[in-house]
């Protein structure tokens, strides 16, 4: 299993772990820490070149407390293009973009001890960026409380889907924006399994 | 003059190890790598030679590759200038023939002599009696460092049949010009336009994805990462030619988020659309306004259902490069500033163009748009006609 030590991307040295499939040398990754660029660039490089090889998983583990929600849905892309099964492991915790992540993962895992955390992304970063004066600012504003509604109404559709959940459910979730511990996240469908511990 | 159509096949009709690719920023040794790398090709066979040309590089090393293609005794050498070219590349793009500009290249000669300048006075020597020495040596510099610029203005007035004071009256007048006004002023013969491989059935996301899946498997991938700078926009442009030579298969390119660099991106679009493959161009995250329209060169527009597109002209594109100083005259300071401002509009005119290229939108509702940094999700961006397809 990977340690946290470890360069993000880098396979570590492959053993075997009660409860999970038999993962192969070199296909073990670990996507620990803040999600950002730099982490999860070249992790989708790693991604893309052992996905080549088809039927054989690549264990990706988790331990993040979140970050750049476009870094994590440019990872959710290429998990999902690669032919290679991607087994998601949350090692301590999967919040937001973390979980995003998870969620892009044909077999979803956790620790009993791990924890989970979903809510409604934001769109922060481009607004101090721009150069309207007031007037286009306030159009801004009112544009992006819009895109907002779209983009929310897009994420309780996305974890309706992979979870089964009803849609109001979904939302429901979505808002309360809290730390959901292994089990109850297994109830909700956000994982496939736990493994180890009793 | 050949042809649009004609000149893009001649491009594309170019064999990988027969493209040329001068580093953006290339040094003196790179230019000197690149002058025997033509030699040597030139030996082989007379066929012609692609000599991607980037907006900035080395002086001497752009006047010594200029004094090899000047004689005429290589291969013909295809010359393609991209992004925002300015001190000694316009002028080394005269010494090739056909000489090539991208869509969105502009041309900025005018910057030519002040950088020649800020390069000399860089060399600041250390205090004592080495001054003299230093002194002595800047000023050499500074006198080798205008006798090129001389050179590169001679270049290009010979090629262009104007006169060397009547060059520089023209670049005195404005910043910097467009491709079209490149050509018919006479210092390229052609824009390059792209043109997109054709598609033999409509795309539908099962389609898409396979193709997608496909171009994974089979290592054809490009990503466009966010915060994209010129470096790896040249590093991207690069891949795009080496995978399009290598097969026919379809391409995949990933944009992963929002970019800034206004030359660069424009130049990826107007690669883009000259790929000869199919070009999947799919997007994730929230693209900005330039990765929208960089989009827009690919043969198949896809974006994952959870995409947003902001369409917001951010102040890295339109930073100024004109200071206006308290000690300037009240009438130059308002023409550098309608120089600047004029410069900024052609941007957002050309980005705003491109998007209602293959939309159904108009050019002049997409500048409304961008006024108002409107944010549209992906279900808008199909109906709209900047998408072809949504994957979940």
């Amino acid at each position: 299993m990977s340690s946290s030590t470890e360069p993000h991307g880098t396979p570590a040295t492959e053993r075997e772990v009660p409860g999970l499939p038999i993962i192969e040398p070199g296909r073990v990754l670990s996507c620990i820490g803040a999600v950002r660029w730099y982490r999860t660039s070249p992790l989708a490089d790693e991604l893309l070149r052992l996905g080549r090889i088809a039927d054989k998983p690549i264990l990706l583990v988790i331990d993040s407390p979140g970050g750049d929600s476009n870094a994590a849905d440019a990872l959710h892309t290429v998990i999902n293009l690669i032919q290679a099964p991607v087994i998601g492991l949350v090692a301590t915790r999967a919040c937001s973009a973390g979980c995003e992540i998870l969620q892009a993962c044909r077999v979803r895992l956790a620790f009993p001890s791990s924890a989970l955390l979903v809510h409604f992304s934001s769109i922060t970063s481009t607004e101090p960026l721009t150069q309207a004066n007031a007037d286009a600012r306030n159009v801004f504003s009112q544009q992006r409380r819009a895109a907002q509604e779209v983009q929310w109404a897009t994420e309780v559709r996305t974890l309706a889907k992979r979870t089964g959940m009803e849609l109001e459910a979904a939302r429901q979730l979505l808002t309360e924006d809290r730390i959901l511990p292994a089990r109850e996240a297994l109830a909700l469908g956000l994982l496939d399994g736990i493994v180890g511990g009793k | 003059m050949e042809a649009n159509t004609t000149i893009l096949d001649r491009v594309r009709a170019v064999p990988a190890q027969r493209r040329v690719f001068l580093p953006l920023g290339f040094s003196r040794d790179e230019a000197g790598r690149c002058t025997a790398e033509i030699l040597r090709l030139s030996a082989e066979n007379h066929n012609d030679m692609l000599l991607w040309l980037p907006p900035y590089g080395s002086l001497h090393g752009s006047l010594a590759l200029g004094d090899l293609l000047a004689t005429g005794g290589t291969a013909p050498v295809i010359g393609l200038l991209w992004g925002e070219a300015r001190t000694a590349t316009p002028a080394l793009l005269q010494t090739c023939a056909p000489r090539l500009i991208t869509p969105h290249a502009t041309l900025a000669p005018r910057r030519i002599d002040s950088v020649f300048q800020t390069s000399a006075s860089r060399m600041n020597g250390p205090p004592g009696g080495a001054e003299t020495v230093l002194g002595e040596l800047r000023n050499a510099l500074t006198s080798l460092k205008q006798d090129a610029a001389h050179r590169v203005w001679q270049r290009i007035s010979t090629r262009i049949g104007v006169t060397i004071s009547d060059l520089m009256t023209d670049v005195a007048d404005r910043p910097a010009w467009n491709a079209g006004e490149s050509v018919r002023l006479g210092w390229a013969d052609a824009v390059l336009q792209g043109r997109h491989a054709d598609l033999d059935h409509e795309p539908t996301p099962p389609t898409v994805r396979r193709l997608a899946m496909d171009a994974v498997q089979s290592e054809r991938v490009v990503r466009i990462q966010a915060e994209l700078i010129a470096d790896m926009v040249a590093a991207s442009i690069a891949l795009l030619f080496r995978l399009s030579q290598e097969g026919a298969q379809p391409l995949l390119v990933l944009f992963e988020g929002d970019t800034a660099d206004f030359p660069a991106t424009t130049a990826l679009l107007d690669h883009l659309a000259m790929v000869p493959c199919t070009v999947v161009g799919l997007a994730s995250g929230t693209l900005g306004l330039l990765d929208t329209a960089a989009l827009q060169g690919c043969t198949i527009r896809a974006a994952r259902a959870t995409a947003s597109f902001h369409l917001a002209v951010r102040t890295d594109w339109t930073q100024a490069e004109i200071t206006i100083t308290e000690e300037m005259p009240p009438e130059e300071a308002e023409r550098m500033f309608l120089l600047e401002a004029g410069r900024i509009g052609t941007r957002a005119v050309a980005v705003a163009e491109v998007l209602a290229s293959r939309s159904r939108v108009a050019a002049e509702e997409w500048s409304r748009r961008m006024k108002g940094a409107v944010m549209m999700s992906a279900e808008e961006a199909v109906s709209d006609g900047v998408l072809d397809v949504l994957l979940d």
